[in-house]
Parts: C-alpha cells; structure tokens; sequence
C-alpha cells in the first residue's frame, strides 16, 4: 500500500511520453519543478498567481539545495580529513582570506536581491485585485466564514465532509459552508471580521490575507479551469443538479482554512471555494438571493447563514452555546438565579426571550454556559428572526411544537 | 580519556604563593547555611548556576506541553455516530478534561503554555543568564559582573515573574497563544484575570532580561582583563554582547506595550480594540518591535556558543574573527528593522516592501557566519567530542532553518506560507535546531568547568545523534504539513494530513527519549563522575586558565593576557600536556603570520 501522503508524487507521472518531449527537465509535466511542487503542495497550483508563486519557491529552493549542499559538504568532508590523531601534529593554515569573505558576501547578497525584487513584483500580482474581479464580501466570525454576493445572495449550503477526495469523510464537527465562484473569471474577495482577527487562507491558490474587525482588506484570484471529473450531487430531495443544458455540472472544490489564531474553535473555521462553469454560477446566484420555501425552511436556511450553527446544535450535542434541539416548550434556569417555565417558553414569551438573547446575549446566561457570545443587534432582520423562532417552534427541533396547521389545534366544543 | 589532565600544574603561580581558596561550590557550614548562602549569594556563578536550574525546569514544563500538543494531533477531532446511535467526538486526545464540551480549549492553552514558557521563560533567559552568567566575567578574566547585586535581583524578578505566568495557567489557562494578539486577548474570557496575570508575569520577565543585558554590557565595556583588547575577547563574548544589547533597548517596548494591553483590559482604554477606536495592528506593530529583536536575543547566544565549541574542538581559530564579531553586531543592529514582515499579510504592500528589504539584509551576515564556521574546520584537528557532534548538528539544522527563511521573507511565497506549519517549522529549526542545540553544545562543553565532573561521553553522544535524528522527523515533515496547507494553531485537520502529523508525533517521543538519556547522563556525571581537569578540551580562553569548578575569587591572580583566544598554532594550553597538543613548526623568522 502506497502512503497517502505520496499520491501526489505518484499523480505527477505524465500520462505519455518521456520527461523531455513535455518541454524541458524542469519545466514539464512529470518534470523535476512538476514533481518537487506536487510533492511539496499536494497539487500544482490553482490560479496563474500560485503557479508564478509556486515556480519562485522552486528556484529558491534550487539556490537554497546548493548552498545546503556546498555548506554541509565542506563540513562532512573537513570533519573527516581533517578529524584528529593521536600524535598527529596539524598544519597551519589562514585564518582569514578577504577576497573569500567578500566572495561569500558578495555573492548571497545579489541572489537576495533578485529574490526580493521578485517576490514583491509577484506579491503586487497577488495582493492588488483587478478593478473588473466580481467582488463578494466575506464575513469572519467566531467560528465560521460568511459570504454575500453582490445581489444579495448568501450561501447556505454546508458539508460536514473533511477531505475533498472522499465523500464518505462527512464527519467533522461543524458544518463547512460552500461558496460558489465562477470558472476562469477574476474573483475579489472583500475581507471584513465580525469579532476578533481572522485569516482567510486559500492554499490551492498559494494566497491568503487578514480579516479585521476595523478595516476592510480583500484577497484575490482568478479560478483556473475547472480540473477533475467531479460533478456536482444531487440536491437535498434526491433531484439531479444539472446545467441549463442538462448535463450534470462539473465542478473544483478548494480548502479554505482560517489561519489567524481566533479561540476555541479555530481549527473548525474552514469553508470550500467551489470553482463552477461561468453559465451555472449565474443561474446559482440569482437562486441562491433568496432563501425560499415555507418560514420554517427559511429559518432553516438562516440558521446557517447567519453562522448560529458555529455554536449551537440542533441534535441535542452541547456546544458552545446551548442546543436549539427543545428549547422551545421546554423550562431553562438561569446564571442569575431566575428562570422561565415550559409555559413561558412559548408564543410571545419565547420570541422576546430569544429576541433578548440575540441583541443582548448576557442579559440572561443560562446555567452551565459562558457569557461569550456577540450581540446581532443590527445583523439580523425581524423577516430573519421570524423565520428563526419558527424553524426553533416546528417539530423539526422540539418535542412540544407550536400549532403548525389548524388541526393541531383541538376543537371547542360547540356550545 | 586522554584529553583529561587532572594533575595540578602550578606553572602559572597559582598556587605558588600556598594560598588556596576553595571551589564555589563547597557547602559553607550545614544544609541551612548552605542554602541561605546560595540564596543570598552575589557570585555571578552560583547566579549562572540557579539560572541553569530554573531554565532547565522550565524547558521541561515547556516541553511537556509540546508533547502534549503533539499527542492531540495524532488523529483529527471527528465527530461520529456508533452503532446505537449515539454521536460522539473522536480524536481528542484530551476527551475526559470537559470544559463545556469543547476541548480545543485544553489543546488551545497547552500551544499557549509551550510558546510562553519556551519563549519567555526558558530560551531568553537560558543561555546569556545561566552560561553567560557564568562565563563572561571568566572569559574576560574578571572577578565578577560589574553589578553583582542587581545580578541576583535579576534571577529574583526572574522567579517571581516565572511563578506570576505559571499561577494563571494553574488558575485555569491562556488560551491566546504566546503572542496576545489583540482584540482576543482583550476581549476573550471576560471577567477572568488569567491573560492579565499572564501578561503581568512577561512584563515581570522582560525587567530580569533587562538587569541581566545592563550588567553583560557595562562589564564587557569595563571589566576587561588588562592586556584584553576587543578583538581579544572570544567570540562568545562579542556575540552575548550584542545580545545583551537587544535586550536592554528592546524590552522596554514590550513593557509598554503589555502595559497599554493591561490598561485596555482593565481600564477600557481604547488602544488596541476597535469596539473602543483602538487598532489591533497597532499591537502586532508594537508586538514585533519587541519580539523580533527578541529572537535574536535567542539566537545570538546560540551563536556566541559554536564560536567557542567549533575552535575549541577543531583546535583551529575562528575563520575571519573580525567578520564574525561585526556580523554579530550587524545582526543585533539589523533585527531592530525587521519587526514588519510578521505582518505581510496584515499590512500595506509598501510597507511589506520595505520590511522584506531589510529581512534580506540580515540574511547577509547570517550566511558569513555559516560560511565562516564551516571554513574553520579547513585544516583543523577536529575531535568528535559531545560538543563537537552538537556543533556539527548545529550547522547542519541552522541551516535549514535560515535558508527556509528565505521564501519566508520573499513576499509573493510567503502569502502561501504565512501563518502555516511551514512557519512553525523554520523558527523551530531557528530556536531549537539552532538555540537549543547550541545550549546542549555548551551545556556539554563547559560542564567540567561549571561541575568539576566528567560525564559519559559515549552515552552523551548516544543522546546527541537520538535528538538529532528526533528533531528531524518531528519537524521536517511540517515544513510539508505547511506547504499542503496546515494553519498553525488547529487543533484538528483535514484527512490527507494525518500521515505527516503522525510522523512528526512519533519523533516527538524520539526527542523525548534522546532528552531523557543526556539528563541521566548529568545526574550520573553529578553523582559519580570522574573528576574533571582544569582544562579538558584544551581551550585557550580564560576560564580555562582556572581551577574546574573555578574558585570563588575566578582567578587565583588577576590574569595578564598575553595570547588571543584562538591561538592553537602557537600556545600549549594551559594545564596540558604538549604531547596531547602537539603545535605546528614555528613560523620562520621575520613572517608576521596570519
């Protein structure tokens, strides 16, 4: 059995030919430069920019081999010949040379140069976005990424999956969300941080810049060629995706990972940069602007939007903040002392309790819980909320649900 | 072995005149007098001593909270249903510690805890206060630092600020990471003091750094032997030098910046949070003034050690001395330009591009070093002793760790490699490839001379190439872990990972066992070592003229210079047989020589 960490070595053996009908050593598929990025990256680079990216660390890397080795030879070498006798009388020698020292200056300090000018010319491409790049906005928060899109769109789906090879992997403990770009079209991404310092980091697209709660900072890239033969799956009611055309959608997925350290949950901060043909990620924006379907589905979809998912469960699994899963219909105490009684924790008493909590989450914390989260004063519509206490009512996630149609509602008798 | 000579050569007068003075470490009296005398004592060498002790206390509290680090990475935290259907999380390797359920806060504090103390408790102070404390004033034939009390306050502040920093983590953990950036530091565990005590401890921590640079500083400029001019001094000495300088113009800015941090989180006065029109940048700014400067502070040391070890046990003087003593200034004055490429991917690109300008700059005398250490060998008489075998570790992984640097602080691949495992490997490489194993070189090379014992070298050398071999698989597999795409600080990761991390777990354990076997070696080298000779190895510089352990005055009388430090080719050491040092036929008449 191969070690997995050496598939992409092994992905790298070119399909036909030898290493020089593909152009050259170093440069071709399946060449020295193919084979070392692969290894080293676990795939050649998503965009133009990675690829220049990933081409200079090569050549750094070649100057930094020699060097290794001119360095360490001499000293294995020395070591040896030079290793002491018993009784051995040593010679003498210089022990200065100033045309070796300036040689061993002078040299080093041209290759830094050329390194450094590189790296910003490349570093300009990489950080300073195209003025015509379709720009979303990108939210961090403790613990997730949120992303709108120019007409509104938000993205709401999620996958629980942890390797992008294995479907089966669906077992993180947070959800993932999934943002939908469009193929081989630059993409501008406007950074902004609900809370503390976030990172967003792209590693297929050698690329990543911090988010802040202050400022606005922004990351680019342009989405190669869809790679792969993957297609997108079917939706949540089994019905085939497919394009306008009636072909299934092939698609790229792309890690992304928050790399600015941000508190407990840190390391589950992650989303999925989705590359889409150009005419399927139209009809997608424009479908995803609006949650649709009954309050109930809506307050679903919110539930991730809105990023409540990050700290709140709706299995009954204790998380950050408590579970969604019967707290409707259901009695709760309180740091304080106080408390509200199954009774209360319906109708109107529920939605001003969870409107409090939203706006004003330390004004009532319940036992057993830490005063951390933030308030949402401001970040969500009363449609939203709305939509949120009907999805928390329904039997979805309580066992004492609020009346979902007349005919839970028993009928007086006639008089 | 042949190298030890235990005789008692009196052939530099020093016992002469029958006056003899005692080794340092002979007990005065009983056991509580022995104890208040070493905790009232001025001498710079009990000082180094305690030092030596504290740090390597520290180093192992750091260390196993690395261990415990690696542990939690060996499986990603996965959340799975079982058979009856219950859903349970998988892969913490911490799962009975509950803290409302989500355990990345044991995982968070313990990352915390291994940067903190690493940073602020063991390698700062480690080898300028333990080996430099003992050594300096020896090299430089002094009697003692040329403030002996403040010498002692020094390791009192140092204690105090240690005990501030491990009381929070008892009362209950920092999670923040050893750097507190802000606004999370501000704002996370609010109510709790924890980051405050913590950060009270650094700011406790960064005046004992102070004490400890003033006194290296006025000493080397003051308390000269008479004939020592200052390319007479060893290296060690220019190179703890500039360090020492680092340390007295930089921590202050720490000091103020952590006060500004506790005046932000107990005052609410608004610097650094934006809620309140502070800037968060601000902080890594004023964050990095310090702690880049700093990390030379941790690796000049590191450097002022293999200067000594290489031309000891090479027998060869150091190639290009003067090169090598004004890289050792150049570096100190460099690292105070540098702070900003902790921020390429935080701040504008004309600042990134001036930043990374001057992080080229360094990279200059830090290859003059590597190229002058390796030439010294180049007709040496080279003998694979502890320290030599260390030394030789040293360059093989200090070059790794500087040339990693290189796409680091180029900016279009550091954008990739920012804030990932790469990172975690070079400075790693840097710290601990280069710091670390240079502290274990002079740990081993002036053991005789501290303890007045030999130790194993057979088995010291058995735990040398174990540590070497651990060191390299724990942390070459992140340089990779960091290009595939692993952020530092997860405490779980995605599936294609789990290979390296495991790797990098399993030689977490191989440095545990090499550590393990060089601290038996120690204690048996205490407890029934064979007596060690003045000058084991054959050095020529001062602190080998006296007695191992050296007596409480150094120097039997205060020592004329008459030699260079390195002058192998043409003085027999003191204390040896020239039979074990044979010299190279006198240079003809009229030649000035090199």
């Amino acid at each position: 059995m191969t070690p997995d960490f050496m598939t992409p070595l092994l992905a790298s053996a070119p399909a036909d030919g030898g290493l020089l009908s593909r152009g050259g050593l170093f440069l071709a598929e399946g060449g020295l430069m193919d084979t070392w990025t692969r290894f080293n990256f676990g795939g050649i680079g998503a965009s133009k920019f990675a690829r220049d990216a990933d081409h200079l660390f090569f050549w750094i890397y070649l100057i930094s081999a020699f060097f290794f080795v001119l360095l360490m030879g001499m000293t294995a070498w020395f070591s040896f010949k030079y290793r002491w006798k018993p009784g051995k009388v040593p010679e003498r020698s210089a022990s200065h040379n100033t045309y070796l020292e300036l040689a061993w200056s002078v040299i080093p300090t041209m290759l830094l140069v050329w390194m450094f000018f590189k790296g910003f010319w490349g570093y300009v491409d990489g950080v300073i976005s195209p003025a015509q790049g379709l720009t979303i906005d990108v939210i961090g928060k403790q613990w997730s990424w949120n992303a709108v899109y120019p007409n509104g769109a938000v993205s709401s789906e999620s996958t629980r999956a942890r390797s992008l090879n294995n479907p089966g992997s669906e077992n993180g403990v947070q959800d993932t969300p999934i943002f939908y770009v469009p193929e081989a079209t630059p993409v501008t991404l406007r950074l902004s941080s609900e809370d503390v310092i976030h990172s967003f980091w792209v590693p297929d697209m050698r690329t990543k810049f911090d988010a802040f709660p202050n400022r606005y900072t922004s990351v680019w890239f342009e989405g190669e060629r869809i790679t792969g033969d993957k297609t997108l799956p079917p939706d949540k009611k089994g019905n085939p995706t497919l394009g306008k055309d009636g072909k299934p959608v092939p698609y790229t997925d792309h890690w992304v990972f928050c790399a600015e350290y941000c508190g407990s949950n840190h390391s589950e901060m992650m989303a999925i940069i989705r590359v889409v043909p150009r005419e399927y990620f139209k009809h997608w924006m424009e479908d995803a602007a609006t949650p649709k379907g009954t309050l109930v589905e809506r307050g679903q979809a919110y539930y991730k939007i809105k990023g409540c998912n990050a700290c709140h469960s709706i299995d009954g699994t204790k998380a950050i903040g408590p579970t969604w899963k019967n707290l409707y219909g259901y009695e709760v105490n309180f740091t304080d002392g106080t408390g509200m009684t199954a009774a209360e924790r319906t109708g109107a008493t529920f939605a001003e309790y969870f409107k409090t909590s939203v706006f004003n989450p330390g004004a009532k914390i319940v036992q057993g819980y830490p005063n951390q989260m933030q308030s949402y004063l401001g970040r969500l519509s009363d449609e939203e909320m709305r939509c949120l206490i009907a999805y928390m009512s329904s039997p979805l996630l309580t066992d004492r649900p609020a009346p979902q149609s007349v005919d839970d509602v028993p009928e007086n008798e006639k008089k | 072995m042949t190298t030890i000579d235990t005789r008692d050569i009196g052939g530099h007068g020093g016992h002469a005149d029958g006056h003899h003075e005692g080794s340092y470490l002979q007990p005065k009296g009983g056991l509580i007098a022995t104890v208040w005398d070493w905790m009232t004592t001025i001498d710079h060498k009990k000082i180094g001593v305690m030092y030596l002790f504290a740090t390597l206390f520290m180093f192992f509290l750091g260390g196993m909270a690395a261990l415990a680090v690696r542990l939690e990475l060996w499986a990603p935290v996965r959340q799975i249903t079982d058979a009856a259907g219950a859903v349970k999380v998988t892969g913490q390797a911490f799962a009975w510690y509950d803290s409302f359920g989500q355990n990345n806060d044991l995982y968070n504090r313990f990352f915390t805890l291994h940067g903190a103390i690493m940073v602020f408790m063991f390698i700062i102070p480690s080898i300028p206060a333990a080996l430099g404390n003992f050594l300096l004033p020896l090299m430089v034939g002094a009697k003692d630092v040329a403030f002996p009390r403040l010498n002692l306050l020094s390791w009192y502040v140092y204690v105090t600020g240690s005990i501030f920093a491990v009381a929070a983590i008892i009362a209950g953990g920092v999670d923040t990471g050893w750097t507190f950036y802000t606004p999370y530091s501000t704002t996370s565990d609010a109510g709790h003091w924890r980051v405050v005590f913590m950060v009270l401890g650094v700011f406790i921590l960064g005046f004992s750094s102070i004490l400890t640079g003033l006194n290296f500083v006025v000493t080397v400029h003051k308390l000269r032997a008479p004939g020592m001019g200052w390319f007479d001094m060893p290296l060690f000495v220019w190179a703890i030098y500039s360090s020492a300088v680092i340390q007295v113009l930089a921590t202050p800015v720490l000091a103020i910046t952590l006060v500004l941090l506790m005046f932000e989180r107990i005052f609410n006065v608004g610097v650094f949070d934006p809620r309140m029109g502070g800037d968060p940048v601000l902080f890594q700014h004023f964050f990095w003034f310090y702690s880049h400067p700093a990390v030379y502070i941790m690796i000049l040391p590191g450097m002022a050690i293999i200067n000594e070890t290489i031309a000891v046990h090479a027998r060869k003087k150091i190639f290009g001395y003067r090169a090598v003593a004004f890289s050792s200034l150049s570096i100190a004055a460099i690292s105070f330009l540098v702070w900003g490429h902790h921020m390429f991917t935080s701040q504008g690109e004309i600042a990134s591009a001036i930043f990374s300008a001057l992080t080229f700059l360094v990279a200059i005398p830090t290859a003059v070093k590597m190229f002058n250490w390796t030439t010294t060998l180049y007709k040496g008489s080279i003998r694979f002793t502890t320290p030599m075998l260390y030394s030789l570790a040293f360059l093989f992984l200090f070059a790794i760790g500087g040339l990693t640097g290189l796409p680091l602080g180029t900016l279009a691949t550091d954008l990739h490699l920012h804030d990932s495992y790469f990172v975690v490997a070079h400075f790693h490489y840097v710290m601990m490839g280069g710091t670390v194993i240079a502290y274990l070189a002079g740990l081993h090379h002036w053991w005789p001379k501290i303890f007045g014992k030999m130790y194993s070298t057979f088995w010291a050398n058995v735990g040398c190439i174990i540590v070497f071999i651990g060191f390299n698989v724990t942390f070459f597999t992140q340089f990779i872990l960091g290009t595939r795409g692993m952020p530092r600080r997860y405490a779980s990761y995605i599936d294609d990972l789990q290979f390296l991390h495991q790797i990098s777990t399993v030689g977490s354990w191989l440095l545990l066992l090499g550590f393990l076997v060089h601290l038996f070696v120690f204690v048996h080298s205490l407890i029934a070592g064979p007596k060690a000779g003045a000058n084991p190895w054959g050095g020529l510089s001062l602190e080998w003229e006296t007695d191992s352990p050296p007596i409480e005055h150094n120097f039997h009388h205060e020592p004329i210079v008459k030699h260079g430090p390195y002058d192998y080719d043409d003085v027999v050491p003191p204390h040896c047989d020239p039979k074990d040092y044979p010299l190279p036929a006198p240079l003809p008449e009229g030649h000035k020589g090199h």
